[in-house]
């Protein structure tokens, strides 16, 4: 299968699973979007995928890309093909965006680190993330949603098959937001890209696809307007929602159970 | 009369950070051959500088030296290794203390973090209060080592070598160190005894000869590794998670390097006793210089450890003539005006 396949894929820290058997797919050229309460393991199953499990836990299933077991690779093979863009990296103020971008070129290294056609690559990843104006600032110099654009560049310069990116979004204002995803978009042209997502409406508007998760489990997977009904969000959240799916995107209204219409 | 109109102002260019790479590293490479020349000459005995490059040149390549047989052995004999040393500590110091802050991303990291040069202290005091002198850059050494051994098996058992715990470990096995350093100098010491470890503690290389600048440079030979962990460090310093996600082995990696460290930096004090100041401040004046990337910072940070230390020494031994001063006094004497002075006019972005 051309995508990213997961399957019956647990994190169990202790007696607890984080991220219970859940079997779920993410076909290429498509934005397939996590979503689910705080808790649900949407940033535990991310991070599983590329191969990171935390500290005292195990994890156990498939994952697989374009047919391949992504969890039985060495990590340098696995970040070969696979990037991940956490939340909240912390970043060394010092660093030039471009050294933080040629990061990504790690996995792809030699014993002694070199390589040829990193700096071609850097300066187009660099680019392709919109980022190339940057390139020679520090990052302690750069705003949330420039730093953003590094770090994407960086998992471009990994040249993955695979992009996971965990709540892009957050802390960005609405204008960054938007350009984000059209970025996003751009890049999910030929790869899957996996995001976790708390604002619902945006995985209403953007994504191709949405994965409900609830308690480490599959709730539901699917089309945005099939996943993201009212019934599955208040079983999922415990809220009222109320749909308003425009031609220009999905507005959402939440509303506790218990306050009247 | 018409005057020119000022250029027109515009944005900040970006900075040009692939030109500045290479002038710090031959700069201070030059610095460090004319610091190293002039402390071959200067002293209780002064030498001209062709006669000091003929006496070393007449022992290495041979000829006759052009210096008396007195002047020729301070010269080689006293003068060269202790240069050496000197050299070999600085360099050694500065490059551990970049890995260590860049390991425990703490920028208030030096070389002693691990509580080797505490437990180092222990044996060297041991054997000073003993009067077993000769065997002190052993006991040193093996305080160290024990040291090392005890911080990381307490960071071991508490769960794995992250930076906070590796930290905390090293806090309790200095201080215990440290304490059990403070009872033997009040229960034992005295007299010349009690001179000779103060010395040690604050770091000295009077002590360097033919006989302790091998073990000096075999601890800067054992940091060569360090200087190719630059891309490591690169990535460690984007936070464990990431350098994980980029397929770097981030616990593997940092146990490797922090033994590296601390082999190193049981050498390097074992011979010099323990010098501040080198390993904490100078990783952030190379930072200054040449930016924060691990591969352009490390040698530099290499070769201004060597200038500094070397001309720290230089003034420790020929300032108070006839006195000579710890060194470890000199180094944050003038190094801390020193740095001072590079964060008011240079560019700081701590």
């Amino acid at each position: 299968m051309h995508g990213l396949a997961v399957d019956a894929l647990s994190v169990v820290a202790g007696s607890r699973a984080l991220v219970d058997a859940a079997s779920w797919s993410a076909p290429s050229g498509a934005i397939t979007a996590l979503v689910g309460p705080n808790g649900a393991g949407k940033s535990t199953t991310l991070r599983a995928v590329a191969g990171l499990v935390p500290d005292r836990a195990r994890a156990s299933g498939a994952v697989l890309l374009d047919g391949e077991r992504l969890d039985a690779l060495p990590a340098r093979e696995r970040a070969r093909r696979v990037a991940l863009v956490e939340q909240s990296t912390e970043v060394p103020p010092q660093l030039t965006a471009r050294e933080a971008v040629r990061l990504g070129r790690t996995p792809h290294h030699r014993l002694l680190g070199f390589s040829i056609g990193d700096d071609a690559i850097v300066d187009a990843a660099l680019g392709d993330a919109g980022a190339a104006t940057l390139a020679d600032r520090r990052l302690g110099e750069l705003s949330g949603g420039e730093l953003q654009r590094v770090h994407l560049a960086r998992a471009l310069a990994q040249q993955p098959r695979l992009l996971l990116l965990d709540e892009p979004t957050n802390h960005l204002d609405v204008a960054w937001q938007l350009e984000l995803l059209a970025l996003v978009r751009r890049l999910a042209a030929d790869i899957p890209v996996v995001m976790t997502l708390h604002d619902l409406a945006l995985a209403a508007t953007h994504a191709d696809r949405v994965v409900l998760l609830d308690g480490g489990r599959v709730a539901a997977e699917g089309a945005p307007d099939a996943v993201l009904s009212p019934a599955r969000i208040r079983a999922a959240y415990g809220v009222e929602a109320e749909i308003d799916a425009a031609p220009g995107g999905v507005a959402i209204r939440y509303r506790r159970l218990e306050d009247p219409a | 009369m018409t005057r020119l109109a000022p250029p027109p102002a515009t944005a900040a260019p970006p900075r040009p950070a692939r030109r500045r790479a290479r002038w710090p590293l031959a700069a201070l490479a030059a610095l460090l051959l004319a610091a190293a020349l002039i402390a071959a000459c200067v002293g209780a005995a002064g030498v001209a500088p062709a006669d000091a490059l003929g006496a070393i040149a007449a022992r290495t390549v041979g000829g006759t030296s052009p210096l008396d047989p007195i002047g020729d052995a301070i010269v080689v004999d006293l003068r060269l290794p202790r240069i050496l040393a000197a050299c070999a500590v600085g360099a050694g110091l500065a490059v551990v203390g970049v890995v260590m802050q860049a390991l425990v991303r703490n920028p208030l990291a030096d070389p002693y973090l691990l509580g080797v040069s505490s437990g180092a202290s222990v044996g060297a005091v041991l054997v000073l209060v003993s009067g077993l002198a000769l065997v002190l850059p052993l006991a040193a050494f093996a305080g160290g080592l024990l040291a090392l051994l005890a911080t990381l098996g307490l960071a071991a058992a508490a769960g794995g070598a992250t930076p906070t715990r590796t930290v905390l470990s090293g806090v309790v096995v200095a201080a215990a160190a440290s304490a059990v350093v403070s009872l033997v100098l009040f229960w034992r010491a005295d007299g010349d005894a009690y001179r000779e470890i103060l010395a040690w503690l604050l770091g000295s290389l009077a002590g360097a000869s033919w006989q302790t600048a091998p073990i000096a440079l075999a601890g800067l030979a054992l940091a060569l590794p360090l200087l190719a962990s630059g891309r490591a460090l690169d990535a460690l310093a984007l936070g464990d998670s990431a350098a994980g996600a980029l397929g770097v082995d981030v616990r593997r990696t940092r146990w490797m390097l922090l033994v590296a460290c601390a082999l190193v930096t049981g050498a390097l004090v074992s011979v010099s006793g323990a010098i501040g100041f080198v390993g904490l401040v100078v990783p952030h004046a190379a930072r200054l210089l040449v930016g924060a990337g691990h591969a352009r910072l490390l040698p530099v940070a290499a070769l201004a450890g060597a200038l500094v230390l070397l001309v720290a020494d230089t003034v420790a031994r020929a300032a108070f003539d006839p006195r000579e001063l710890p060194v470890g006094i000199v180094t944050a004497l003038l190094g801390a005006p020193a740095f001072a002075a590079l964060m008011l006019t240079g560019r700081v972005r701590a």
